[in-house]
């Protein structure tokens, strides 16, 4: 049938498409021009969310439309592919992708038919309502634009999602707007925006209004292992409504200041371990026996948690934001962050402490309640108890923190403490000081005939204590060998090591030490009447220096930490010390840090000592880092020289 | 197996007519199936009390019957876990049970019997029941778990019978105490099996007229993952496939390797008139002149095809392996590449044989025991060239295929025409990997100090060929420029770590630079301060670490498998070092490390590094090869020695003292 058609309507088809989407796009060549080398950029990326009335309740309606433009034909086999996310709190009404591929002087549209949908639990999630819808787009080539348009529908206006400018690939264009109807009240928070780069407009239409922001040549993120997380540096926007009036005139508040949060969290809770349970009393009871003070029954219950409940989450829909009972979460013996600290906090109260479950975000999150008074602000729940006036965070879903330790992800984090329905206290979590989380290492070396060897022992304070016990439950029998070894290597990767022993002297504290005999053939040289050693075995200040003009994310560290290391190396019978290399230290914002030697008798001695200062190192810190490094490296290229008396 | 190879032989058994009458199995499900309403702890088994968990049983029927004409299978799964600690609490306290595409699972029970004896269920109701990363499952916590406990579930899987299977025992973090398979069939129905690796099969059985066949091992060790050491083929497993319909003709044996290479065939050549036409219509685009030989054809339809088709085996679409459609949509999957390219080379006349490849780090193609199910992936080959392609295969061109799809078995189907049919003929034989000399990663540094003194100038270009250059190419073909220029400045900074790094220079970065095997050729100048120390006033120059960080194996676990390298391989390295004036190396002699395997003269493995002087000018000459892919357990001290003969060299400082 299709030969029938007559060719003015085809032309008049080709033409239509031609100037409703290439008119104000511009060619393939002046974007190159824009982004050299590029494969691929989003021309467009647009959002609207219509805020509604159904039944007096608001509702949101999110439409996405989203273009990529291909500017190279490489792209073929890397973007083909495209996801659309959804959930019960965020149905897909309407998902249609095409692509615009060119055909002799204008363009032809290929419409995507087959789309698969399946779960897509997120990361260490076991079970929840997220899926994905997934497709690929067709003719992926030069000048072709990949073209997808999604409805999505918030059935509940809690959770509007913030609107990010940038993407994996540069964005051209990117607007996102709200409509809202003009009774109701609505704020915008706009982040990362430091060059003002975001355009703001408000405007009215009949009984909406629109907020509408909008940025253009927004650069494709850069990736590091070590950076902070996403939203510490990419624009966004973040909106939220306040308040609306419903059908019978009166005013709903929605989201204001922490007390419209709390009371909205707080509801969560109303049914929540109301009844006394005779399991949890049992428990309770058989874990603080002989335990007399508050300080260690909370202790003692904390580590039971810890140690007899695994983290398993299901958290499809509102599971995601109800803790489950106590003692439903004890007998299971599995659950997640909230399960936990309902457990914690059942268990703890029972047996007379002030427990109560607070939320947090974990350091992935950079805001604190009273710059973002939403749900966004927090990912986590944890328990608080106080005793003797003191404010203790207790995090279960790490089986090895440390009792009166914060988990090392919440360190410096706002808690949004529940003291009762409608009560709550912010209290920020405290850091941890560097010299509580260290490594010490005592190393004592000898060369015989050549063979350096020695003996060290290591002890492990703090997290990274902490750490150790966690990796000891995945590495048994030989593993333990081979972790070990990882553990104690130095000097270079032909470290042999001979007998160990990894002991736990405060299992309460979760200190470890690991000591091992050990020998490094070819790391000391031995030439004609001299041998050449370096006594840094590690370098542990050996970084690449960080590139300021490029790099414009904060590194983020797990701890404040110190490392000391103490190399003794006996000198040998009928040798003597030739040369010492010199002394450093740097001391700046970010970093301690120094190497000293000296020689005791017939020792030569080492000390190595860095200290971490920051949990964050920002951009404005790396210059100082970088001259830190200028400082370090040379220093640990110095050798000491023995010689034949 | 690929799902589209599977859909012609789902009706092959339809015709048989039989009286199933239910046979007198309750025994063997009684013993295989306990489920008893008072289960008894038991001990960890002495030989593994080490281990974080233990599989106690893991039975497993595989039935066949009729229900009104159709055969179903049902797949009886019985499991009985025990965890001894958190870790063996961790793998084992979610469970995932597959549903395979038109199946069903049913009588899905599971419980916790705790260390104190008590029995939890896990009720119906927290069974979830997902599609996940293409796979559905039904899936569930174990609720209860505590050191010590005992995790034991059962469920029956009703589908579509499938008469070739594999049934694997062995994995790389549990051991299992006790391991039983039966196959129960019509008796009519003779099925072959074949253990491997310690996994016994009994003889057959015949209760009424149900035949049983039926395989057990015990006390079968974790098989852990080693370097060079590729698993699967060692690891405990029955394979099994339906071999002779008795009802029929006794003696003629069905589902065998030629059958399915007839079915295949069909499969791969069935296309339309119109496929044709639009297959016609992207060849004639290629512009092949009319003079160019055989393979200057095959490089060029394999080449155009994977630039411009998106090859992709997760591909959302019914309609893949139609050519009209994929070329239309520019997509297609693994099994339409290879239709794709079929089509390209009958359009031109071009003789080819189909292959199927016993992946060497995959379980093997047994050529004695036909389980279609291992036929998982193809290659082309080519008997006026005798070299392979691999139509999926988007980073490599022909003549190179996966290395581990190389120097293996390979079922051939040799296309051949009597009188109007055209079909194919399959038969085993070897694919052979492309010689060892053709896979460089060499490398030219010449080194001197600068003016300064305290650091060097480094002029480095490594050397690729082969599949020593076919993991970097990629880099070229599918990134943008910024992510290029990172990933070279990366590869250079494996000869010496620094931020100032100039003259870069890439060389037959193209993808069809492989069709010659031309060099990859990346060069820059290094200035450096890192490969010298200094030991009052000698300089310590640590020339080793130019080859960059080897692997090791100086301190290994016993070890358990051979051997096995991705492909066979040299490394040559040519460094130069102009030894500043007024300074003398004290240790030259440092440089002369040889360590060789000989096999009738030929070196097969082996590591050596020598030197000359001249002046002021020092060269050292390193050669490492790797001719051969396998090293059994009886040369593995041998093979260790050359690898850690390289990770020597690494640590070799040349110092240097003023005259």
């Amino acid at each position: 049938m299709k030969k029938t058609l007559p060719c003015t309507t085809l032309l008049l088809t080709a033409l239509f498409l031609t100037v409703s989407y290439c008119v104000t796009a511009q060619t393939v060549e002046e974007i190159q021009k824009l982004y050299p080398g590029k494969i691929a950029v989003f021309s467009n990326i647009n959002r609207n969310v219509d805020i509604s009335y159904s039944k007096g309740v608001p509702v949101a309606k999110a439409t996405e439309v989203s273009e990529m433009f291909i500017l190279d034909d490489k792209a073929n086999g890397i973007y083909n592919k495209d996801k659309v996310y959804h959930s019960s709190f965020n149905e897909l009404k309407k998902v249609e992708a095409y692509t615009l591929a060119p055909d002799g002087n204008g363009t032809k549209k290929m419409k995507v038919t087959e789309f698969k949908i399946q779960s897509s639990p997120g990361r260490g999630i076991f079970y929840d309502d997220s899926k994905e819808t997934e497709f690929d787009y067709p003719k992926i080539g030069k000048g072709s634009i990949a073209h997808v348009e999604t409805e999505h529908f918030n059935k509940d206006i809690h959770f509007l999602s913030p609107f990010y400018f940038s993407s994996y690939l540069p964005v051209v264009n990117a607007t996102f707007s709200l409509t809202f109807p003009e009774d109701m009240e609505v704020r915008y928070i706009i982040r990362n925006d430091d060059k003002k780069k975001i355009t703001v407009t408000e405007s009215k239409k009949g009984k909406k209004k629109k907020l509408e922001f909008s940025a253009s040549q927004i650069k494709d993120d850069e990736y590091y292992a070590d950076a902070v997380s996403h939203s510490y540096y990419a624009q966004h926007v973040i909106v939220y409504v306040v308040q609306y009036k419903n059908n019978d005139d009166e005013i709903v508040p929605v989201y204001n200041t922490v007390n419209e949060l709390y009371k909205w969290n707080s509801a969560f809770l109303k049914d929540i371990n109301t009844t006394p349970s005779a399991l949890l009393k049992q428990v309770a009871d058989s874990i603080c026996t002989g335990k007399t003070t508050d300080w260690e029954k909370a202790g003692a219950i904390y580590n039971w948690v810890q140690n007899h409940i695994k983290y398993v989450a299901f958290e499809a829909g509102l599971e995601g934001f109800v803790p489950r009972q106590a003692a439903d979460v004890c007998s299971k013996r599995y659950g997640d962050c909230k399960d936990m600290a309902s457990l914690l906090t059942a268990l703890l109260n029972t047996s007379g402490l002030k427990a109560y479950f607070t939320w947090i975000g974990t350091r992935s999150i950079p805001y604190t309640y009273n710059d973002v008074p939403l749900p966004i602000t927090d990912n986590h729940m944890i328990s608080a108890v106080k005793i003797n006036d003191k404010w203790i965070f207790l995090d279960a879903t790490d089986p090895n923190c440390i009792f009166g330790f914060p988990t090392s992800n919440i360190q410096g984090k706002q808690a949004l403490i529940g003291i009762s329905p409608d009560k709550f206290e912010l209290v920020k979590v405290p850091v941890v000081t560097p010299e509580k989380n260290a490594i010490i290492d005592s190393t004592f070396l000898s060369i015989d005939k050549k063979l350096l060897k020695g003996f060290a022992s290591v002890d492990y304070l703090g997290y990274y204590g902490s750490d150790l016990y966690t990796s000891l439950i995945y590495n048994k029998g030989d593993d333990e060998r081979v972790y070990a070894r990882r553990r104690m290597a130095k000097g270079s990767n032909k470290f042999i090591m001979n007998d160990y022993k990894i002991s736990f002297p405060d299992n309460v504290n979760k200190t470890a030490n690991i000591r091992s005999n050990f020998e490094i053939p070819d790391y000391a040289k031995s030439i004609d009447d001299e041998i050449y050693i370096n006594l840094n075995l590690e370098k542990l200040f050996n970084y690449t220096p960080l590139d300021t003009a490029k790099r414009k994310m904060a590194i983020e560290n797990d701890y404040l930490s110190e490392i000391r290391q103490v190399h003794l190396l006996k000198i040998p019978e009928g040798y003597k010390l030739e040369h010492l290399p010199k002394n450093i230290a740097v001391s700046n914002a970010v970093v301690d840090f120094s190497i000293e030697y000296k020689q005791v008798n017939d020792q030569v001695i080492a000390t190595q000592k860095y200290v971490t200062k920051k949990l964050y190192i920002e951009v404005s810190d790396f210059k100082e880092w970088n001259a830190a490094l200028t400082k370090i490296s040379p220093a640990y290229k110095e050798e000491i020289v023995l010689k034949k008396k | 197996m690929n799902m589209k190879l599977k859909h012609f032989y789902i009706t092959c058994l339809i015709s048989v007519i039989t009286l199933n009458t239910n046979a007198q199995l309750n025994g063997l499900y009684s013993s295989r199936f306990s489920w008893t309403d008072k289960p008894v702890l038991h001990q960890m088994p002495e030989k593994f009390k080490d281990a974080s968990a233990i599989y106690l049983y893991d039975n497993r029927i595989y039935q066949y019957k009729f229900e009104d004409k159709d055969m179903v299978q049902y797949n009886h799964v019985y499991k009985l876990i025990k965890v001894a600690d958190d870790k063996g609490i961790e793998m084992f306290n979610k469970i995932y049970i597959p549903v395979y595409r038109n199946s069903e699972v049913n009588g899905l029970k599971a419980r916790v019997i705790n260390a104190a004896g008590k029995v939890i269920d896990v009720p119906a109701s927290k069974i979830k029941d997902e599609t996940i990363e293409g796979n559905r499952y039904r899936f569930f916590a174990m609720e209860g778990l505590d050191k010590g406990s005992e995790i034991e579930y059962t469920y029956v899987t009703k589908k579509n019978p499938s008469y070739f299977g594999t049934e694997t025992f062995q994995s790389a973090s549990t051991p299992y105490a006790n391991v039983n398979v039966s196959l129960v069939v019509p008796k009519h129905l003779k099925f072959e099996a074949m253990g491997f690796n310690g996994l016994t099969i009994l003889k057959d059985s015949v209760i009424d007229e149900t035949r049983i066949i039926a395989a057990h091992s015990e006390n079968v060790p974790q098989l852990e993952n080693e370097k060079y050491g590729l698993p699967d083929p060692y690891m405990q497993r029955i394979d099994f496939k339906l071999s002779y319909n008795l009802s029929n003709t006794s003696n003629v044996k069905i589902n065998t390797w030629s059958e399915l290479g007839r079915n295949i065939y069909k499969n791969l050549t069935n296309i339309s008139d119109k496929e044709k036409k639009a297959i016609n219509k992207f060849v004639n685009a290629a512009d092949i002149p009319a003079n160019a030989d055989e393979e200057t054809i095959i490089r060029m339809l394999e080449d155009r095809m994977k630039n411009k088709i998106n090859i992709d085996d997760k591909l959302v679409s019914e309609d893949a392996d139609n050519m009209e459609a994929a070329i239309k949509s520019g997509n297609t999957d693994n099994f339409g590449a290879s239709k794709f390219m079929i089509a390209m080379l009958e359009n031109k006349g071009i003789r080819y044989q189909v292959v199927f490849p016993s992946v060497r780090d995959q379980l093997p193609l047994v050529e004695e025991l036909e389980n279609w199910n291992r036929v998982n992936e193809m290659l082309l080959y080519f008997p006026s060239t005798q070299k392979f392609l691999q139509p999926n295969a988007v980073i490599l061109r022909y003549p190179y295929v996966e290395p581990y799809w190389a120097a293996t078995r390979g079922l051939f189907l040799k296309i051949t025409t009597i009188g109007d049919v055209t079909t194919a003929i399959a038969k085993f034989d070897t694919i052979p990997i492309i010689p060892f000399d053709q896979h460089a990663h060499n490398m030219e540094v010449a080194v001197k100090l600068d003016a300064s003194g305290d650091s060097l100038i480094i002029n480095s270009r490594q050397i690729l060929t082969g599949y020593g250059s076919t993991v970097y190419r990629p880099l070229w073909a599918f990134l943008p420029v910024d992510k290029q220029e990172e990933a070279v400045k990366e590869i250079i900074q494996s000869v010496a770590k620094s931020e100032n790094i100039q003259n870069i220079k890439t060389e037959n970065t193209k993808l069809t630079d492989l069709w010659d095997n031309k060099p990859l050729i990346i060069s820059g100048t290094i200035h450096t301060a890192n490969l010298l120390d200094k030991a009052g006033n000698k300089l310590l120059f640590k020339i080793g670490e130019l080859i960059g960080a080897q692997e090791q194996m100086y301190q290994e676990k016993p070890r358990q498998l051979p051997a096995e390298m991705q492909y066979p391989h040299v490394l040559y390295r040519k460094l130069k070092f102009q030894v500043p004036d007024g300074y003398t190396i004290k240790n030259i002699k440092d440089l002369t490390i040889d360590i060789q395997e000989k096999k009738d003269n030929v070196v097969t493995l082996g590591f050596t590094s020598s030197y000359t002087l001249t002046g002021n000018n020092l060269e050292v000459d390193v050669r490492e090869t790797y001719r051969e892919l396998k090293y059994p357990l009886s040369e593995f001290e041998t093979f260790k020695k050359v690898i850690n003969a390289a990770a020597d060299f690494n640590k070799i400082v040349l110092v240097l003292e003023k005259k």
